[in-house]
């Protein structure tokens, strides 16, 4: 539930964010000033506060499918992909800032058109660049995923509650499920570690 | 000196002002005739290399015109793409695409613009590669080319959409002293199958010799325009005289 939750929240939000990072790298202010403000009121507001407000919004009625409730699971997933997706943002215009001035120069002179030389030429660098980041966002949205204890959804913290309330040992239940979290998050740092390793292998410059 | 008049590039009275600075260009009237080699020379910061990147707008002059086979340039025209595909440039520092092989390096914009098909555009790589003497490198990445090989690649990549001018901006200044026959060996050998090419350039005896006219440029002026014989051996103005002291070249 956790991991679906983080890879849906990552991976839509990588998706996504694009839109506000280049919105925020366009010349036109009509374009960089929403996206601005887009990207500074997520990452100025407490992420409890948007996954309340958000399920207060989409109020959906109790449904399951496939065992998982829809009525906590879906508003859970729209506060984390738009949190995801203001940090991820950031992320991305960082890397595209990032790729040398002359790439895109060089493209530009063999008469790539705008869109073409960030397709082709600046975007396949930039996500090289920002694939530790992008890690790092994976991880620590794992471990915002404790917030949704508040919606109900059954997740870690959540079932630790549970539990509390039958069992005196509750220091050791949380140590437990800080063990469960690094269980979780550790594989997938040494994946990223890898992933990264291969990239940096097909091209240094 | 007697060129026809067919000019390709017409440069009116261009100016680039940089933020906070003074004039990288003050004013620079050029024109450069087809199948003509022109270089530009001069101490650094004098704007030749801000001249140069005005002539495919890679800068935008302040004020001023610049005519590209007798088309006014202007950056908010979507034109802007299809005249630069004829105006092949090659770059200090190679800006070669780090994350594509040798062959993608050349063959992307063939394919992406012309729509040339794989196997036509594989043998585009092979015929430039042989051209600048790298056959054997169709498949490496830039990461694993010398510098000098690097500069090679990036002339065949410009040279890949057959552009009726080529721009060189400092083509060996970053190269070790070794590497830099084997690149200007290729400029030569382009400028004699009748290239117009523009080269901006510190190396005074490769200019000499390969060049029509050489332009001299000052603080963001042009100084002088001579042959390159009378240039290297009597120029007119006294501010080339000491530039050419200093470099040694009188």
């Amino acid at each position: 539930m956790t991991l679906l939750l983080a890879f849906l929240a990552v991976a839509m939000g990588s998706v996504l964010a694009l839109i506000p990072a280049l919105m925020r790298l366009s010349p036109y202010k009509a374009l960089r000033v929403p996206a601005t403000f887009y990207v500074e009121i997520i990452r100025g507001t407490p992420m409890l506060v948007q996954v309340l407000l958000i399920y207060q919004l989409l109020n959906i009625p109790l449904l399951l499918i496939g065992g998982i409730d829809m009525g906590s699971f879906v508003p859970g997933l729209v506060a984390l992909l738009i949190n995801s997706s203001a940090y991820i943002s950031e992320i991305i215009r960082g890397g595209i800032l990032a790729v040398d001035k002359g790439q895109g120069e060089a493209a530009r002179s063999l008469g790539l058109s705008e869109s073409q030389t960030m397709r082709h030429i600046i975007l396949p660098q930039a996500i090289k660049q920002i694939f530790p980041a992008l890690g790092n966002e994976f991880v620590t949205i794992i471990k915002e995923t404790s917030i949704f204890m508040y919606l109900g959804i059954a997740e870690l913290m959540y079932q630790i509650g549970i539990l509390k309330a039958s069992s005196p040992a509750v220091t050791e239940l949380y140590i437990t499920a800080g063990i469960l979290y690094l269980i979780l998050t550790y594989p997938l740092s040494k994946l990223m570690n890898f992933i990264e390793r291969r990239l940096r292998h097909a091209d240094a410059k | 000196m007697q060129t026809p008049n067919n000019p390709i590039i017409q440069i009116n009275s261009l100016v680039k002002t940089f933020k906070g600075t003074l004039h990288a260009l003050a004013g620079v009237d050029l024109t450069i005739q087809k199948g003509e080699v022109v270089s530009i020379i001069g101490p650094s910061g004098s704007g030749k290399s801000t001249l140069l990147r005005c002539m495919n707008l890679m800068e935008v002059p302040t004020s001023g015109v610049v005519i590209f086979e007798g088309e006014e340039l202007s950056i908010k025209s979507k034109r802007i793409n299809q005249l630069r595909e004829k105006m092949g440039m090659v770059f200090q520092s190679f800006n070669l695409f780090p994350h594509l092989s040798v062959k993608d390096n050349i063959t992307l914009s063939p394919k992406l613009i012309k729509h040339l098909s794989d196997e036509d555009a594989n043998l585009l790589a092979q015929k430039l590669l042989q051209q600048v003497g790298l056959s054997e490198k169709i498949d490496a990445y830039p990461n694993q080319l010398s510098g000098g090989q690097k500069q090679r690649v990036a002339i065949a990549r410009a040279l890949a959409m057959n552009p009726d001018v080529m721009l060189f901006d400092e083509p060996t200044s970053a190269l070790d002293p070794e590497m830099v026959g084997e690149v200007l060996q290729v400029m030569r050998d382009l400028a004699k199958q009748g290239m117009t090419m523009v080269i901006v350039t510190h190396e005074m005896s490769f200019a000499k010799e390969v060049s029509d006219r050489v332009v001299f440029m000052a603080e963001g002026q042009i100084v002088e325009i001579n042959s390159p014989e009378l240039m290297f051996t009597k120029p007119k103005e006294e501010r080339t005289k000491q530039f050419l002291k200093r470099v040694n070249i009188i």
